[in-house]
């Protein structure tokens, strides 16, 4: 898991966007409950290598039916997602 | 500025750092051929497994999202003459279709016997987006990684209209001709939650709402058609799927009569205003907007660095330009 593991799966997945949705601009803020697809910083191919961000930092198999915006619209959501799958691991 | 010594990237790729070889990171994050030809096969029994359970079920089994480039050519004569589907070919007209495109896509759809149609925007509405879209980026900047902001507006608009024509004519299955590089592999076949497919829609149309106000409506699914699950259609982009290489494409779909229109580059053999749009892109983003798309073509190994190398400088007609900006208003 590595970034993930130190820097804790929130902040990292903060990281990643910020530094490839946002191009790591210094002003560049995300909190946790702004909705990344209503606001436009995801778009469709972007799920999906966000997808296999989280799949190859957290060790986790991701199913389709499970990118939903329930799961994947914030880092809030995305971080309980990530942390049931790891549970059910 | 320097390139990466193994693929195209350059180092001001955002993103990309180079190691003390002159490799990029991309490059140094690779899965590896091998690791990628096992994703490819995994995700093409995926494909065929879709393929085999969607098949005449419907009117039409596929839409494919057909620009008349040589891409999705060579994408719709894979799926007519190795799955016998029955295909709408769609092509979105973005008013800089070269004449000899048409001719191009009549001879194809003729020669492989599909159904086809046209979906041509009013230009007034095209020409605000275009002339945003050449100003600054209009989406997340991760999209220019990808490709130039004009190429993102086409691209929304065209994938946005062909799922709005799919879901009214209950069509399963739509289909784009993407290189190998364009997409990940993973995205080959998708099943999109249509409320997932809403959410990303706001990545795209209000952008595009905000230039051309509600103009653009039209092209867009309402949101109605988001609320039925059942019968949502699927995305496949088959290309990343089978061996693919330019030159032999070329050759293939020469035999469909299709023909390389003048005044236009390899990267975009279907509009004439893709010149435009990447010099526009360089001028303010210092790097090519097919940059990511080739260094992964030569990473892949479907084209050698060389190869890569020769589709990088925007190769531009004076004559096409100034067309294209006089009917810009520019």
């Amino acid at each position: 898991m590595n970034d993930a593991k130190k820097l804790g799966i929130k902040d990292e997945l903060k990281k990643f966007i910020i530094n490839n949705y946002l191009l790591g601009a210094k002003n560049a803020k995300i909190s946790d409950d702004d909705s990344f697809l209503e606001e436009g910083i995801i778009d469709s191919i972007g799920v999906i290598e966000l997808t296999n961000h989280i799949q190859r930092t957290c060790g986790i198999k991701i199913h389709v039916a499970e990118i939903v915006p329930q799961n994947f619209d914030t880092l809030n959501n995305l971080e309980k997602y990530i942390n049931r799958k790891l549970h059910s691991k | 500025m320097k390139l990466c010594k193994t693929c195209v990237l350059p180092s001001n790729f955002p993103h990309v750092v180079f190691d003390n070889e002159g490799v990029c990171s991309a490059c140094r994050q690779f899965v590896g051929k091998k690791r990628l030809a096992r994703i490819k096969a995994e995700y093409k029994r995926k494909f065929e497994r879709v393929i085999k359970d969607t098949r005449s079920r419907h009117s039409y089994d596929l839409l494919m999202c057909y620009s008349g480039g040589k891409d999705s050519t060579y994408a719709l004569s894979l799926l007519k003459r190795k799955y016998g589907l029955k295909i709408l070919a769609f092509t979105f007209d973005n008013g800089f279709v070269p004449d000899r495109t048409y001719i191009n896509i009549r001879n194809v759809v003729e020669k492989l016997g599909v159904d086809h149609i046209f979906f041509k925007p009013r230009f007034e509405v095209l020409k605000k987006i275009f002339n945003a879209a050449l100003k600054r980026n209009l989406y997340s900047a991760k999209t220019l990684d990808r490709a130039s902001p004009v190429c993102t507006s086409c691209m929304g608009m065209v994938k946005y209209s062909a799922l709005k024509t799919a879901i009214e004519k209950d069509i399963p299955l739509i289909a784009f001709g993407w290189s190998p590089g364009q997409a990940p592999v993973t995205s080959s076949v998708l099943k999109i939650d249509p409320k997932m497919m809403k959410s990303m829609q706001a990545a795209i149309k209000p952008p595009l709402s905000k230039v051309a106000g509600k103009e653009i409506d039209g092209y867009f699914p309402p949101d109605s058609y988001y609320r039925k699950s059942a019968n949502f259609p699927m995305f496949v982009h088959p290309l990343e799927l089978f061996p693919y290489n330019e030159k032999k494409i070329l050759a293939f779909i020469k035999g469909l009569g299709w023909k390389m229109p003048s005044g236009i580059d390899l990267n975009a053999t279907n509009c004439l205003l893709n010149s435009l749009a990447d010099e526009a892109h360089i001028a303010k983003y210092k790097f090519h907007p097919y940059a990511g798309e080739i260094a992964a073509l030569v990473r892949e190994g479907y084209m050698t660095r060389r190869e890569g190398l020769a589709h990088l400088p925007v190769k531009k007609s004076a004559k096409v330009l100034s067309a294209v900006k006089k009917k810009l208003g520019i």
